[in-house]
């Protein structure tokens, strides 16, 4: 089954994309394809700042639709899993601006399946002290400030520090003492 | 070289976010001095190691929503927005000296509406939508004792933490007592299959509306609604109960025209299956094979064949049986090697002759264990490597989580109990490991119990049937144990926060192991979650004045389920 197939069954797109000009159809199965594959991990970015999960559930649509919209418009998104993570990002600094609220983050520690494939290319002694490596710099990453572990996970998105200083709304240089300073900490947590 | 370089220098230049003249200072900088260069990889390890642990570690956050609401609607919208130019959309009423316009702009306006309630579909709530389907698939579905109904679903199965999804096709049969469905030896149908029969939808199609009805009613929350033209998309998300039965929600598509549900997604807490109708047909009992009215009405067609029957002489159910009882012996002698634990093991038949065991995915000592078992087994295929369509939902690795360092825990009364004199050091570790003892067993009883549901259990052959049996009741005994060990262990810390653990001991209760199985392992789940929510830096943490009631009620319910089990 193509994309297009399952973006329709999935209700993802208009049942007849007849109606839409062959532009339009084209970025509403673009923005279907891209919702299917990164839905979740938008909303955990979310909720891993500190929404509530209906309003992440919300915003992750907002996202979406956002995305739609500026495709539309013909804006230019040179990345768009950047652009997602952007706009999540502005959302989620929003959010914290509204509510004023201190962010206390514990990360999941049970490891994913991800977590928990081997690697051929170390020994299990080895394995077990590279996993305890990522444990401990996962720990320290729940210890972060918001603002410093959001600079982390949207420079982990290709954003350039400008990108990020614009989001948290401050400027640039200090948006890099920022992910120097989160990076300098994670370090020692992971040693 | 003057100095050396500061971490922001490496990673901005890492980041390529300095200046040109700054970026070629800093390569000839590199170039130049060994302590940077060795200084400079390191912090590339180190970023290396941070993506790594983003990636594999998941975020603080409550499960994304299962099934996510659809976005068609909201797209619909935004194009509607688009195309609307901004000044009719901020000045609606037309300027004074137009009134002309106005005028016409309202007879216009008068007119559209007109057509609009004319064309407009009318609005309907989900109840309504349901009631209507319900009432137009019902009369499309209706057959008399002569007839039979025949139902050919599209099947796609995705587990929650698994990339891919398996698709399948199914063919079901229904008269007006039973029902029939040829899933052969695909897993996915069987394991639905098992889902269906431990909801008691035995007798049901997989998509008709006695099926649509149950689910909903076993969700047990209110329907929602959205609409397009075509079509009405009605959402049940799962109230307490219904999560408590594993049901996370189920989606439903209705179409319009003749009012008629040809989709249903149902959502569990582990895995979602969309289920596709592509035809619904009714049929008169000339018109349907002998061998599926033979299965449909079993008094007339008794279907086991001998065990000892050759395994191509007796026609498909004999070949069947033979083939059931090869199964059986070989996940016989796995058993008793302990290599149905960890779930990692996929068995299944190759017809006519020949079941295959891929082991791939089992600890390399006991893969080699398998080969030895199995290697030379005539009918036996045992596979080493990963097969292609795979997925890896299957297997079953718990990693026992750190304990909540002191600091972690918020509640004074719980840091003051696992501190204490009388609590054994490593508590919270020994705690983790009997339950993980318990899902462990469980989760083998469970993977039998979508493998054998009780028709197919019956069908078994009386050699089969036996060895099904030790199976079973060795990981029941087996789970009987665990469970126990975990009651005790828990006791002293349910005890600390003034609840007991209490065993409904005058209960007899009864059923199919197979359900046992199920909601035995659904109790365990719900109790390990709570566990660590409790005692682990778990994402969801909570405080002992929940968690401990929620403790002894999942106890309380792994109790009932492990009765049930055989002695």
């Amino acid at each position: 089954m193509d994309m297009e197939a399952i973006a329709t069954a999935e209700g993802l797109l208009p049942v007849d994309t007849s109606r839409l000009s062959p532009a339009v159809a084209a970025w509403r199965q673009r923005v279907a394809e891209l919702y299917e594959a990164h839905r979740d991990g938008i909303y955990r970015f979310l909720t891993g700042h500190g929404l509530p999960p209906a309003l992440a559930q919300e915003r992750t649509q907002d996202v979406f639709v956002d995305l739609f919209v500026a495709l539309q418009k013909g804006g230019r998104v040179e990345s768009e899993q950047g652009w997602l993570y952007t706009v999540a990002a502005r959302s989620a600094v929003d959010y914290w601006r509204r509510e004023r609220s201190t962010l206390q983050v514990e990360l999941d520690l049970e490891k994913g399946p991800a977590a928990q494939a081997q690697s051929g290319d170390l020994s299990p002694e080895a394995q077990t002290e590279h996993r305890e490596r990522e444990r401990r710099i996962a720990a320290a990453l729940g210890r972060l400030s918001k603002e410093h572990r959001l600079c982390i996970q949207l420079r982990m998105q290709g954003l350039r520090y400008r990108e990020i200083a614009k989001i948290l709304g401050v400027s640039t240089s200090t948006a890099a003492e920022w992910l120097v300073s989160a990076v300098n900490s994670l370090r020692g947590e992971s040693q | 070289m003057t100095k050396h370089l500061s971490q922001e220098e490496l990673l901005r230049y890492l980041d390529g976010e300095l200046s040109k003249s700054a970026m070629q200072t800093i390569a000839a900088h590199l170039q130049a001095c060994w302590s940077c260069n060795v200084e400079f990889d390191r912090l590339k390890e180190h970023i290396a190691a941070i993506l790594d642990a983003e990636t594999n570690f998941t975020g603080p956050s409550a499960p994304p929503p299962r099934p996510w609401p659809r976005l068609d609607k909201r797209l619909d919208e935004a194009m509607d927005r688009a195309t609307t130019p901004l000044w009719k959309r901020l000045f609606p009423i037309p300027e004074r000296h137009v009134r002309w316009r106005m005028a016409y702009g309202l007879a216009g306006l008068a007119l559209t509406l007109v057509v609009l309630s004319v064309l407009r579909p009318e609005p309907v709530s989900a109840r309504e939508a349901l009631r209507r389907a319900a009432e137009a698939d019902t009369a499309r579905l209706t057959i008399s004792g002569r007839q039979v109904a025949r139902q050919r679903v599209r099947v796609r199965r995705t587990a929650r933490r698994a990339a891919s999804a398996r698709d399948t096709q199914l063919e079901a049969w229904q008269t007006t007592k039973a029902a029939y469905w040829n899933s052969g030896a695909d897993p996915v149908s069987a394991e639905l299959r098992a889902r269906y029969q431990a909801n008691g939808l035995d007798a049901a199609l997989p998509l008709s509306p006695q099926t649509v009805e149950s689910w909903v009613k076993i969700a047990g929350a209110e329907p929602s609604a959205s609409e397009t033209r075509e079509s009405i998309d009605v959402q049940v998300v799962s109230a307490a109960t219904g999560k408590e039965d594993g049901l996370e929600g189920v989606a439903l598509h209705v179409r319009r025209d003749g009012w008629h549900v040809d989709e249903m997604t149902l959502s569990f807490a582990d895995v979602t299956y969309r289920i596709v109708e592509e035809e619904s047909v009714v049929l008169t009992r000339a018109n349907v094979p002998p061998d599926v009215l033979a299965l449909l009405e079993p008094q007339t067609a008794p279907r086991e064949a001998p065990a000892s029957a050759p395994a191509l002489a007796t026609g498909r159910d004999g070949a069947r049986s033979n083939l059931d009882d090869l199964e059986m012996e070989i996940r016989h002698d796995l058993h008793t090697a302990g290599a149905d634990l960890d779930g990692s093991l996929e068995i299944s038949q190759s017809p006519p002759d020949e079941v295959v065991v891929n082991a791939s995915r089992l600890p390399a000592e006991m893969r080699e264990k398998v080969a030895a078992l199995l290697g030379k087994r005539s009918g036996a295929r045992v596979e080493l490597h990963e097969p292609a369509t795979a997925g890896s939902d299957g297997r079953i690795t718990r990693i026992i989580p750190p304990a909540a360092s002191p600091s972690d825990r918020s509640d004074p009364r719980l840091t003051r109990f696992l501190e204490s004199e009388n609590t054994p050091p490593n508590y919270v570790r020994f705690v983790l490991e009997n339950s993980n003892n318990v899902l462990t067993r469980l989760h083998a009883l469970r993977s039998l119990a979508m493998r054998w549901p009780p028709e197919q259990e019956a069908r078994l052959s009386s050699g089969a049937k036996a060895r099904l049996r030790a199976i079973v009741e060795n990981h029941a005994k087996a789970t009987r144990l665990a469970a126990a060990e975990l009651s005790q262990r828990i006791a002293p810390l349910v005890t600390h926060f003034g609840h007991t653990i209490s065993a409904e001991s005058a209960v007899t209760v009864e059923g199919p192991w197979q359900q046992a199985g199920v909601s035995g392992l659904a109790a365990a789940q719900r109790t390990d979650r709570t566990l660590r929510s409790l005692l682990t830096t778990s994402e969801m943490p909570l405080s002992p004045d929940e968690g401990i009631p929620m403790l002894v009620q999942g106890m309380r319910d792994l109790d009932r389920a492990v009765r049930v089990l055989p002695e």
